[in-house]
């Protein structure tokens, strides 16, 4: 109920969807290591979901939860003055309902596919070979009336949503096992199957492949449509079946919801309690009013991918036809409702990590921003020109080139207040007393990633240009250095800049320095060869390629264990300093650092024992609890007063 | 009789797997016979002939390199690195032919869903969006093949979908739509024979 309870789960809930999006990515790069397929086998609609899910869970599950669960939740009600959130409860509701939301990501996984036979896709010239008809009379037969107690499963496989039941052998009977992969019951075989005696026979032989080539060529459940749902795949039955596309979007509505609820809790007016503060950003940290800015946005934006959303579902089940263009709708809509949603968003992604270096840079150059009035601008302007550039995502779908021009125009403009946040970072740098810290470091790293990843945005941005490289590995690697670089950067320069305040404990510095130069060496070396794969004209979300590109997509798969080294470091990091539990009071008693680490592993001697004695001279309290009620509720609230004796 | 009894056993005798690696790769060999009927000059090539600097010219009779590979991974010589292998995932069995310098415009449509009509080495790329027909007007220089892909998510092949195009000089241009492209249009009886017999290949070079 406490926010920074809440925003800690958040912490947690992240780290482990991040590790989840990450093994979805281990996936990938091993799939594309090699020309061939070699980890997905062929079987390309389950290399779509994977990259979709990977898609989802990183920016909804993963980059959200980050900054607008832990850092707002952490930091805004501090920051304004205030004791909690608004709505602590509805707070704690909005955490819960975002592991919904990621539960049915990961379910998608284990979707069944509807079961169906071959009769029933074919048609028959001879009535009697067309088994559908007879097909509930078989089942009858087979089900009801044998005394097979594994048959009543199938019925249950009819079930989409089921579990795969896991079937306990009970009864070890000889006649109970034959149900196994070599099909050798011959009344099933010649009810379900046989069209002569001949096919009959083969049974035997090919029932096992028979068996895979169904589960890898009938998968109508698989989402195929990425995770910008496009649209005929989203919106259209016909395209991908009842399964995972549903379970996708409601996910999508969930995570939404979740957003919803934690800004409404955040920007609503009782958490901005301190009187003085209200409408002066001047007076608020820079990641308060990145943050409320974002949660603005976010408060815009989210309801119109949940209305996207919901209409793609309507196409589905609802006989509605919004995408459908053989019944009047367009499949263009859907991409103009979902980039009106996901231009910002992106912004929204990166715009607290702003935030975040503009605190962390004055800490460590012991100066003042060089502008704040410029910065705080650069940022709303920034913010603000999100909304009206969805159309860059969209210039070969047809658009008029007077609109294309447009678009384009008010994208390269951007150039300008991001020009602004890096100047006013070299400026605020030059000549200043730079204390290099891990953490500076941090920032140093964020900045070349958000440098190049926006110049490389910018290129995009312009048509002609874009037209080659749309859709081609050149925009998953811009987007990859934005958030994997640029933003988690911003994000863990934020965790270790306040890791004090989050965990109580001092960051492990070696492996927060290994999580560093193992992070950014790998999203570096993972990521640029795609520029060189994007400009050779490899497209986007193919899983197999020509050999041509071997080269750098082999380099590319490499730097991925690069970013997952750092990532166990990082774990490492979390894990080192929650064992040596080091005080986040600097105290070192003239023993050098590694030696107090090799004594803590192999000695089980901690040296922080002696600040805890300081720590337990400390005149005793008493906890007093009491409530303060005012106009709009009562909380409870706790003083501790010293115990005299 | 006799005669086509041995043929017709060494149809039916199957192909063993090699099992002893071959020493070396023999070259194929092609005698012609001059003026006074002798076998003198014997046309030597080991691969198939490939284009460099817009003449063909026939492959290297002996190359130490390739030659090591074969033996080494006992293949044919067009096994070991061949252009269907380089070429996977873009081979198409039908080709668009175009001419070169001239402006074409490019209208495309889809029945189905969103694909992406994408050629790399030229800089187009259009989306194929079903209900709308979306254009492209370019002009190419170069003669030669391009291949491309379908750029725009479309399900399960998405992966496999490739695109030949074949620019051709404006005249050459005219004579292959003399011969194949103007048939193809008019005698829609004789659709199959002329996408089976008459390829690209035999004629564009």
């Amino acid at each position: 109920m406490n926010h920074k309870r809440i925003a800690l789960n958040y912490f947690y809930f992240s780290m482990w969807t991040g590790l989840s999006g990450a093994a979805l990515a281990t996936m990938i790069r091993l799939e594309m290591a090699y020309p061939g397929s070699p980890f997905f086998k062929g079987d390309s609609i389950k290399y779509l979901q994977v990259a979709t899910a990977h898609g989802l869970i990183m920016v909804f599950f993963v980059v959200v939860p980050i900054f607008f669960g832990g850092f707002a939740n952490f930091l805004i009600p501090y920051h304004v003055g205030s004791k909690d959130v608004a709505f602590p409860r509805l707070n704690s509701i909005g955490f819960w309902i975002q592991p919904l939301g990621f539960l049915l990501v990961a379910k998608i996984a284990f979707l069944r596919t509807t079961s169906w036979k071959y009769y029933d896709k074919t048609s028959f010239f001879l009535q009697p070979y067309n088994k559908s008809l007879y097909r509930d009379f078989f089942n009858f037969l087979t089900g009801e009336l044998s005394f097979n107690p594994f048959k009543k499963s199938l019925d249950e496989s009819l079930f989409l949503f089921l579990w795969k039941p896991r079937k306990k052998i009970t009864n070890t009977e000889y006649t109970s096992f034959f149900f196994n992969p070599l099909n050798l019951s011959f009344l099933d075989s010649f009810f379900y199957y046989s069209d002569n005696l001949w096919s009959l026979a083969n049974k035997v032989v090919s029932s096992r492949r028979k068996k895979i080539y169904v589960t890898k060529c009938s998968n109508r459940a698989a989402v195929t449509a990425g995770w910008t749902f496009i649209t005929p795949f989203s919106s259209n039955m016909k395209y991908s079946g009842f399964g995972a596309q549903d379970v996708l979007s409601v996910a999508v509505v969930l995570a939404g919801i979740s957003t919803t609820i934690s800004l409404l809790t955040l920007i609503t007016r009782r958490t901005l309690v301190a009187p003085g503060l209200r409408n002066r950003r001047v007076l608020i940290p820079f990641i308060t009013i990145s943050l409320l800015l974002t949660l603005r946005l976010l408060a815009i934006v989210t309801p119109i991918l949940g209305a996207a959303v919901l209409m793609s579902l309507m196409d589905r089940h609802w006989q509605t036809s919004f995408f459908d263009f053989a019944y009047g709708g367009d499949p263009i809509l859907f991409q103009h409702l979902f980039w009106f949603f996901g231009h910002p968003e992106v912004y929204i992604l990166i715009i607290p990590s702003f935030g975040v270096a503009n605190i962390v840079l004055p800490f460590y150059t012991m100066r003042r921003m060089s502008s704040k009035h410029h910065m705080i601008w650069a940022v709303y302007v920034m913010a603000y020109m999100g909304f009206v550039v969805w159309g860059h995502h969209m210039y070969l779908v047809g658009l008029d080139h007077r609109s294309r021009n447009i678009y384009s125009t008010i994208t390269i403009m951007i150039c300008l207040p991001a020009t602004i946040k890096l100047v006013n970072w070299t400026l605020t740098l030059a000549n200043a007393a730079i204390h290099v810290d891990l953490v500076f470091l941090f920032f140093c790293s964020y900045v070349f990633f958000f440098l190049t990843g926006g110049f490389t945005g910018m290129w995009l941005s312009h048509v002609g240009l874009n037209i080659s490289v749309h859709d081609t590995f050149y925009v998953v690697a811009h987007f990859h250095l934005m958030l994997a670089g640029a933003a988690m950067m911003g994000a863990f320069t934020g965790l270790y800049y306040y890791y004090n305040t989050f965990f109580d404990v001092q960051y492990s510095k070696i492996f927060g320095f290994l999580h560093l130069v193992y992070y950014s060496a790998g999203i570096w070396t993972t990521f640029f060869p795609m520029f060189f794969l994007g400009f050779s004209g490899l497209p986007r979300r193919i899983h197999d390629f020509p050999a041509f590109f071997l080269g750098w997509h082999g380099l590319a798969s490499c730097g991925h264990f690069l970013t997952l080294a750092g990532v166990c470091f990082f774990f490492f990091g979390i894990f080192d300093s929650t064992s040596e539990n080091k005080s986040s009071i600097l105290a070192n008693f003239g023993i050098p650092k590694i030696a107090k680490r090799a004594h803590l592993y192999f000695f089980k001697i901690s040296y922080n024992n002696y600040t805890n004695e300081i720590a337990s001279e400390l005149p005793k309290v008493e906890v007093r609890k009491f409530i303060i009620e005012n106009t709009f509720g009562e909380y409870e609230c706790v003083k501790l007063v010293p115990v005299t004796k | 009789m006799e005669k086509k009894m041995n043929t017709d056993l060494f149809y039916l005798t199957l192909k063993q797997k090699r099992y002893k690696r071959k020493k070396n790769i023999p070259l194929r060999i092609r005698l012609d016979k001059n003026d006074l009927s002798a076998n003198t000059a014997s046309i030597k090539f080991t691969d198939k002939p490939y284009l460099v600097a817009n003449k063909i010219i026939k492959s290297l009779e002996f190359n130490a390199t390739s030659l090591y590979r074969c033996i080494k991974k006992n293949k044919l010589r067009s096994e070991n690195f061949s252009v269907q292998l380089s070429r996977r995932l873009l081979r198409t069995k039908k080709t668009l032919v175009l001419p070169s310098h001239v402006n074409i415009t490019l209208i495309s449509n889809s029945y189905d869903v969103i694909h992406s009509w994408f050629i790399p080495a030229l800089g187009i790329k259009i989306d194929c969006v079903p209900g709308r027909a979306t254009h492209h007007t370019f002009y190419c220089d170069s003669v030669g093949f391009y291949y491309g892909q379908c750029a725009e998510i479309c399900g399960r092949y998405h992966h496999h979908m490739p695109i030949k195009l074949c620019i051709l000089p404006f005249e050459h241009f005219l004579i292959w739509w003399q011969h194949f492209g103007l048939p193809k249009l008019l005698f829609t009886e004789s659709k199959n024979r002329f996408e089976t017999d008459y390829g690209l290949k035999k004629f564009c070079w």
